[in-house]
């Protein structure tokens, strides 16, 4: 059996992982001990839009990747490189939309416990990445690799987690000025 | 347009935005966005507002005629 072979392997496996820890997140994130996130109706009508958004910017990065390839006849990221980027920026997408109108945090969220939680994601991303790059397995005969999804990871858990700061220190100063 | 007769009716119970959303089950963020007429609430929320600050839907989301 080939490399590729425990490649795809290794990928799914790395699926697979990621699943076990988003279900995982989604029990110990809840302060009821419910796995089931709660939103109000304002939250769940903005976390609509916010899916319109990610939805369209996956429509248009793939419609642009779709272009680049062909029209180039050697992209500087592999496939698994730029289908990742293109599942990121949607992702982001649809996050930052719910963050700016508190939609993001369910009711039943405990939110420092999932902050830390991201923010210790970033960190093993952030050091998986500089591993990567350590060994050479980033850049390959000038394309990015699939590693470099780990890097892509690190920047989607910091703009996030800038966002939420951003957005408490805007949200701090509006509650002043709205309650009685 | 600000809905500042349930801002009102909130301060005479002496209610912070968080104790009425805790009470309706919305985000105190909901209730914010309610007063400064952001959002336009359900009338399933709107009701369970007026049954806490015991207040009628008239009395609270009717806008008057001017």
């Amino acid at each position: 059996m080939g490399r590729d072979f425990y490649m795809m392997l290794g990928c799914l496996a790395g699926v697979l992982v990621g699943l076990l820890i988003a279900v995982i997140l989604l029990k110990i994130t809840k302060t009821n001990g419910n796995s089931h996130s709660e939103y109000d109706e304002r939250q769940t009508a903005a976390r609509g839009q916010a899916y319109k958004y990610g939805f369209f910017t996956f429509m248009i990065g793939d419609a642009i990747y779709a272009v680049l390839s062909t029209g180039f006849e050697r992209l500087p990221l592999c496939v698994a490189s730029a289908m990742g980027l293109i599942i990121i920026l949607s992702v982001l997408a649809q996050i930052s939309y719910c963050i700016w109108h508190d939609a993001y945090f369910s009711l039943n969220e405990n939110q420092q416990r999932l902050k830390v939680i991201f923010a210790l994601l970033g960190l093993v991303n952030l050091v998986l990445s500089i591993g990567s790059i350590c060994a050479g397995e980033m850049v390959v005969d000038g394309v990015l690799q699939i590693s470099s999804l780990n890097l892509f990871c690190v920047g989607l858990f910091f703009v996030f987690l800038a966002e939420l700061a951003l957005k408490y220190r805007k949200g701090g100063a509006q509650e002043d000025e709205g309650e009685a | 347009m600000k809905n500042l007769r349930l801002k009102a009716a909130r301060a005479l119970l002496d209610m912070s935005q968080q104790e009425l959303a805790d009470a309706v089950h919305v985000s105190r963020q909901t209730i914010n966005a309610i007063e400064k007429g952001d959002y336009n609430p359900t009338i399933k929320l709107c009701r369970a507002i007026c049954r806490v600050l015991g207040k009628g839907l008239d009395e609270l989301f009717w806008e008057d005629e001017e």
